[in-house]
């Protein structure tokens, strides 16, 4: 248990017995140093000859007299001084002083006592004392009167009663003393360490305070102190115990623990969000890159056919189908990264062109087909690297990429055969995921948490912003596909006519226009990005995009 | 936090009064300036969160609100597109293909989310109390 816990714990147990333990002693070491104080400066207004004695030079005698007549000390009281006029055995009037009150017995009477915190004021009339007990009372009360022997004994022993009271200590004084005491301390930041101590050193040793009535007495007096109360309106040791968030570690780690599962939580459906649109676009890539081989691949496998027997006049032919000659050229010059030779086919529809021309097409132009009737393989197996950079780096011709053409180019415009690139447009389409999300100083539970807040708000617009890009995505894969259906329905159409073309023939001439102008749109298509030119929806700088890569590749 | 821990651990171990005392009032000290200095960070840290959490909110709306009307119109756009498509092919009309199809590329190709990073650059302008020049 931790100080403060055994602290609290025995508080309500020891407080009363503390503060009675540490009364008697204070008044017992107080009146010690003050009797010295008393003696010194009353002892000469009385003398032996009086029936005066004082300590330690009260006779043995006398004590027992007054002990078995009308005086009984505590354990912690001691006699002062002593009046005793009894003469061969016979008592008569006495009275005694003691370190905590006044004792006295009256001829043929039954002794009395009175405490001298009790006594509010004394009342003399001739040889007469009186003591009031209530304070604003002037009732003179046999039950409390003195009698001495004259005037002037009563005025003597008014004046003694006078100095024994004025050094009395009570409890009001010893809190008193000591919450002005603590009172300076507390309030004195100029005050160093040392100092203090010395203090403190000076005032246990008055006391002779036991540490733990001492820390009970320091817990009231700071419990009621003006400056922190007035402050916080609390005590001291439970506003301690109190402060969840400083001192109670369960607390802040609980509420740590449910912060992290807040954040894991929103993480892990961001991861999974990711994981989708990243799946979604590689979805789009492959299925566009699907559609141009069986479009655009078997079209130009006709215009192949074409141009042969019709050399003469197929840029005719071309310009009549609005295919600028900048684009076929552009087809011628590609280069080629491997000589592998590939069909054009498809598993599906009338219009194979394996079945038509019975041998694989050799490509003279450098324009690549991907195909795997022949053999059987999967597209995805033939795709490999030098097969695929070859549409890709035809895709990659326009304008779209930084940097200019090429095969990489041709990647980010599919956005679908990369993970890095796929993973830049998924993040850098946020805009609102900051690498604050993951502040790393988290140290007090409250600051932990609102980070934690934060960062989750920050992902669920990155959601909203998801879910856009996968509407986009979703956009362009309908439009893409109904121009392929529809690009497949020409091309069943202008394939039968294909090794009878005759460019002087009407219906040949619309066949062919209408299934080029639809080829050149799936084309076209097929170059749109998802995003503009910066990639991102808020149209920040690179830096975002930088920065949301590190976080989705190292972090999330 | 941990310093009033120390404190406190060094209460457990001192056996003298003086000592106890002592830092029974350091700590007394200190707490009223933590209690103090705390309760200002968190209501900072509580303040800079609703102004941070209401700025994302609005860019979240925003962004929903700009998306959902920006893909419908699209969507409804691409239709009438495909309309004129359909009805060219039938219709055998090469021109009309032509213009259809050409009109189709050309939404395609735009960038539905352009028009956002108009609204940002038009927010910015206005945040910054750009001068419009009509």
């Amino acid at each position: 248990m931790s100080f403060l816990d055994r602290l609290k714990s025995t508080a309500s147990e020891l407080i009363d017995k503390g503060k009675d333990q540490v009364l008697s002693l204070v008044e017992s070491s107080k009146i010690e140093d003050h009797i010295n104080t008393i003696i010194n400066t009353s002892r000469d207004k009385f003398i032996k000859e009086d029936d005066f004695y004082w300590v330690p030079d009260i006779p043995p005698s006398k004590v027992s007299n007054v002990l078995n007549s009308y005086v009984l000390l505590d354990e912690d009281e001691q006699l002062i001084c002593i009046y005793d006029n009894t003469l061969l055995g016979v008592v008569k009037d006495s009275f005694s002083f003691s370190s905590k009150g006044f004792y006295w017995r009256q001829f043929l009477k039954k002794g009395k006592y009175i405490c001298y915190r009790d006594i509010h004021k004394i009342i003399k009339k001739e040889n007469e004392l009186y003591f009031i007990l209530e304070e604003g009372s002037n009732e003179l009360l046999d039950e409390w009167k003195l009698t001495l022997v004259d005037s002037q004994q009563a005025q003597q022993v008014n004046e003694l009663l006078f100095d024994f009271i004025e050094n009395s200590i009570n409890e009001n004084q010893v809190s008193n003393t000591l919450e002005k005491w603590v009172k300076t301390i507390v309030l004195d930041r100029e005050l160093t360490q040392e100092e203090k101590s010395a203090k403190l050193e000076e005032l246990q040793q008055t006391l002779r305070i036991d540490s733990d009535s001492w820390s009970i007495i320091i817990e009231e007096i700071i419990s009621a102190y003006p400056h922190i109360r007035s402050a916080r309106d609390i005590s001291f040791f439970s506003k301690i115990t109190g402060k969840q968030a400083i001192l109670d570690y369960k607390e802040s780690n609980k509420i740590k623990a449910e912060s992290d599962a807040k954040y894991k939580a929103y993480s892990d459906k961001t991861e999974s969000l990711q994981a989708e649109l990243n799946s979604s676009i590689g979805e789009y890539g492959r299925r566009k890159l699907e559609s141009l081989k069986r479009t655009l691949g078997v079209f130009l496998s006709y215009l192949e056919r074409i141009e042969q027997k019709y050399k003469e006049n197929y840029y005719e032919l071309m310009d009549g189908c609005d295919f600028p000659k900048a684009y076929v050229s552009e087809l011628g010059q590609l280069n080629m990264n491997n000589s592998e030779l590939l069909k054009t086919a498809t598993t599906t529809g009338s219009f194979a062109y394996a079945a038509v021309a019975g041998v694989p097409l050799v490509v003279k132009s450098a324009v690549t087909y991907l195909g795997a009737a022949s053999t059987g393989t999967s597209i995805a197996t033939l795709s490999g690297a030098a097969s695929t950079n070859a549409i890709l780096a035809w895709l990659g011709g326009g304008s779209l990429a930084a940097g200019g053409g090429g095969v990489a180019a041709g990647k980010i415009v599919l956005a679908g055969i990369s993970y890095t690139v796929t993973g830049i447009v998924a993040i850098a389409s946020t805009g609102l995921v900051a690498s604050s999300i993951f502040d790393t100083k988290l140290t007090q539970a409250l600051d932990y948490s609102c980070e934690v807040d934060i960062a989750c708000e920050k992902m669920e617009a990155s959601w909203v912003a998801m879910d856009g890009i996968n509407r986009r995505v979703t956009e362009l894969m309908d439009v893409t596909l109904n121009i392929y259906d529809k690009c497949i329905i020409q091309l069943a159409q202008l394939e039968p006519i294909i090794p009878q073309f005759n460019t002087k023939s009407k219906e040949h001439l619309l066949a062919f226009q209408k299934t080029a102008l639809l080829i050149k749109s799936i084309s076209e298509l097929a170059r749109v990005p998802l995003f503009d030119d910066k990639m991102n929806l808020s149209g920040e700088s690179e830096q975002v995009v930088i920065n949301t890569r590190k976080i989705l590749n190292t972090e999330l | 936090m941990n310093d009033l821990i120390n404190m406190g651990m060094q209460f457990a171990d001192q056996n003298n009064p003086v000592a106890i005392f002592d830092n029974l009032v350091t700590l007394c000290n200190d707490i009223v300036t933590i209690q103090e200095t705390e309760i200002t960070k968190r209501e900072e840290i509580l303040a800079d969160k609703a102004v941070k959490i209401e700025a994302i909110r609005s860019q979240k709306e925003l962004l929903m609100e700009y998306l959902n009307k920006t893909f419908d119109e699209r969507s409804e756009n691409f239709n009438k597109f495909f309309e004129v498509i359909d009805n060219a092919i039938e219709k055998d009309n090469i021109q009309q293909l032509s213009l259809g199809l050409d009109s189709l590329n050309k939404l395609a190709a735009e960038s539905p989310f352009k028009g956002l990073a108009d609204l940002n650059a038009l927010g910015t302008a206005l945040d910054n109390k750009t001068e419009f020049d009509f």
